[in-house]
């Protein structure tokens, strides 16, 4: 089944066209990869996809689950199962991610006509999932992101994930920055989750979260579009022959 | 026109007087004579004078408000009162119509003896020595026509005595109910507030109007700490869209005191707040706490003056707020610090954000330091609800408005925190998340509500 389809994607940022072009299409059950140099328009691409309202869309169309995309408010896309998790997490001082992800839990579950969760149920799930990510009790009440170090943020961004078990969920760099063990939590965290009816697609720069998170499909995003798509074979190769390569092949 | 007001303001406090009888030579009345012809000599402020730049009073003029010179409370009922009341909060209340002491609606708790919780009239006709002593010294009226006015007409408000030692577990309210439903009123309370060696004990004070006549409330009230002494003082301004307020809160204070005010301004067309604290004494602590919430034209202007006079004492104080529609607001903070103040430590923040293009803010932190061996600092920000937070909290499901509600609330704690009331703390808060969102909210933090 067909969850997401873009066709021909381009989006202006301040006048810029950042994405020139993209097509791409994710089924349920699959995990993709989206590899690329800096600067090339993953990010943009992926906050596109969860509604930043100040990128711009100048030419064609995202259908999720057979609804236009650009319909959707930012907080409709989520209730509906989109989730970014963001290359560079934002720190809210004064709302604690309990508040947080039980305000976030309750529109959701509101969305779907079911009740809120009480709060010894929200509790348990919440104790739950932080230790399937490894994050210690006491960060529940602290504030969102607030003074957390680089792990931490990408594994709250995991953690927030298993809580509301997206359909759609977008990684951007969940990995950089990690440690091997950080990686192989937030490894585990995407395995966990994977089933045949929800897909992933999983932005990165480098091939070695591909050893713990096996894809279905890489590409290769370049200046603003996909200019190379193929198998687990095709980071191997990156990873081995550098951006260079693809650059040199593009550019000439 | 401003000859006009002044002529009934005469006229009035000769009716006054008519009616004081035999008291009319008392010390206090000599006081009153005095602040009237300040008051004649000094008239409003105006724009012209530098302290009231911003905030032109120029309301005075242009309303016929009537000064209720007798209490009369017949026309309120228990019901009014009673909407007034926080839920499941205990607490000693005294209630005041228009200014005036209502025993009937008032409810003070059984208490130890001494302790004296309750009107300033009763505390003229018992010649309390406390009141003679310190009435009218510590709230300026040379230079304040409003705090003239207030002092040439006090009769009636709240007294409060907290004798040494004691401890008054119980907030002590005092509900300002102004009834303009019928006609314009002007009201001045006054008040005054002792705190004896080592007492403890906190003050709400509330103002609300019914009807929707113009109504103006002139306030002051007088705030004296003895040594060592502690007192929370919370100001909650929920006032209606017709309302006009200028209140002066004075506090002087002994060594080792700590004084603890806080002001929430949610609602009103003019509201005006001097707070001022002379700090005369070493060890003193001083914090004040601010918050205003305030959309629609409403013009809000708290003015602040911490005067460190003695070493060793610390001050610190936040304020913050929130602005919607075309609300209009100043900040102007004065912290001063004397050459013999040494060793002070002095902070003050002033952080703002705007909800719409259309409101404005003029913040003006003013630090005027004589003494060399001090810490002192000062920050203001005003800017837009940060964007990329808005987005993270939609990006989860969460709706606008109610990323908003989060997002201000969060803003808001640093002072909802530091109210010790947690049925008030509540009511404020969930004055935000109303205020924004019509829906039904879960909005108390989880971890809170499994304390
Ligand atoms: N807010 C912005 N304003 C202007 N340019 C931007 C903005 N965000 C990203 N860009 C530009 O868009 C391009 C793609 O950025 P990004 O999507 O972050 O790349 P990637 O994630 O692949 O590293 C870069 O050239 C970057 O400078
Ligand atoms: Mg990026």
């Amino acid at each position: 089944m067909s969850l997401l389809k873009i066709e021909n994607l381009k989006v202006n940022i301040n006048g810029n066209q950042i994405i020139k072009g993209i097509n791409l299409e994710v089924n349920a059950g699959e995990i993709h990869a989206i590899m690329g140099p800096n600067g090339s328009g993953k990010s943009t691409l992926a906050n596109v996809l969860a509604g930043r309202e100040d990128y711009i869309v100048t030419e064609g169309s995202v259908t999720y689950m057979g609804k236009n995309l650009f319909d959707m408010a930012s907080e409709v896309r989520a209730r509906e199962g989109i989730f970014l998790a963001f290359q560079y997490p934002v720190e809210i001082p004064g709302v604690s991610n309990a508040n947080f992800m039980r305000t976030a839990l309750n529109e959701l579950r509101k969305f779907r006509n079911e009740e809120p969760l009480d709060a010894m149920d929200f509790l348990q799930l919440m104790r739950e999932k932080a230790k399937l990510v490894e994050i210690d009790k006491t960060f529940l009440n602290r504030s969102v992101n607030e003074g957390f170090s680089g792990g931490e943020k990408k594994r709250n961004e995991i953690f927030q994930m298993a809580m509301l078990q997206p359909k759609l969920a977008i990684l951007d760099e969940t990995d950089s920055g990690l440690d091997i063990d950080a990686l192989k939590i937030v490894a585990n965290g995407v395995n966990k989750l994977s089933n045949e009816n929800n897909a992933f697609v999983v932005i990165t720069h480098y091939q070695r979260l591909l050893d713990y998170i096996i894809p279905d499909f890489v590409h290769v995003l370049y200046k603003g579009q996909i200019v190379k798509s193929g198998t687990k074979k095709l980071a191997l190769e990156l990873e081995e022959k550098g951006y260079d390569w693809i650059k040199k092949e593009i550019d000439m | 026109m401003a000859g006009e007001l002044i002529n009934n303001i005469l006229s009035n406090f000769y009716e006054f007087e008519n009616k004081l009888n035999g008291s009319r030579l008392s010390a206090v009345h000599t006081i009153r004579k005095d602040a009237l012809d300040k008051f004649k000599l000094i008239g409003f402020p105006t724009a012209k004078n530098e302290e009231w730049k911003f905030s032109n009073p120029g309301f005075v003029h242009n309303h016929n408000f009537e000064l209720s010179l007798n209490g009369n409370d017949e026309k309120i009922t228990q019901e009014i009162v009673n909407q007034y009341k926080f839920e499941n909060l205990d607490e000693h209340l005294l209630v005041f119509v228009n200014g005036f002491y209502s025993a009937r609606l008032s409810d003070v708790k059984p208490k130890k003896r001494h302790i004296i919780i309750g009107s300033f009239a009763e505390a003229i006709e018992r010649n309390s020595v406390e009141l003679l002593a310190y009435f009218g010294k510590f709230a300026d009226y040379n230079n304040n026509g409003f705090s003239a006015l207030n002092t040439a007409f006090a009769q009636d408000g709240a007294f409060i005595l907290i004798p040494d030692g004691t401890v008054v577990e119980r907030p002590i309210r005092l509900l300002f109910i102004t009834d303009a439903r019928e006609q314009s009123v002007l009201t001045m309370p006054r008040n005054l507030i002792i705190a004896g060696e080592c007492s403890q004990f906190k003050i709400v004070e509330t103002s609300h109007t019914i009807g929707s006549q113009p109504c103006f409330n002139n306030v002051v009230s007088e705030i004296v700490m003895d040594f060592s002494s502690n007192v929370e003082y919370y100001n909650i301004q929920n006032n209606n869209e017709n309302s006009y307020y200028v209140g002066t809160t004075q506090v002087s204070q002994q060594r080792g005191s700590i004084f603890t005010g806080t002001t929430i301004t949610l609602k009103g067309n003019y509201i005006r707040n001097n707070l001022n604290s002379l700090l005369d004494a070493e060890a003193c602590e001083t914090n004040y706490n601010g918050l205003y919430f305030v959309g629609g034209n409403s013009f809000v202007d708290n003015h602040t003056l911490i005067d460190h006079a003695k070493p060793n004492c610390n001050s610190n104080e936040v304020y913050k707020g929130i602005l919607n529609d075309k609300a209009n607001v100043v900040f102007n903070g004065k912290i001063i610090v004397r050459p013999d103040a040494q060793k002070t430590n002095a902070f003050q923040t002033n952080r703002n954000i705007l909800l719409t293009d259309d409101a404005k803010i003029h913040t003006k932190p003013q630090l005027e330091i004589f003494a060399d061996d001090v810490k002192c600092s000062h920050g203001a920000t005003s800017g837009y609800l940060d964007r990329d937070s808005l987005f993270y909290l939609r990006s989860r499901g969460i709706g606008e408005e109610m990323a908003k509600t989060l997002l201000l609330n969060a803003f808001a704690s640093e002072v909802l925190e530091k109210i010790n009331i947690a049925e008030l703390r509540d009511m404020v808060k969930s004055y935000i998340a109303n205020k924004l969102i019509q829906d039904d909210v879960y909005f108390c933090d989880v971890l809170d509500q499994l304390k």
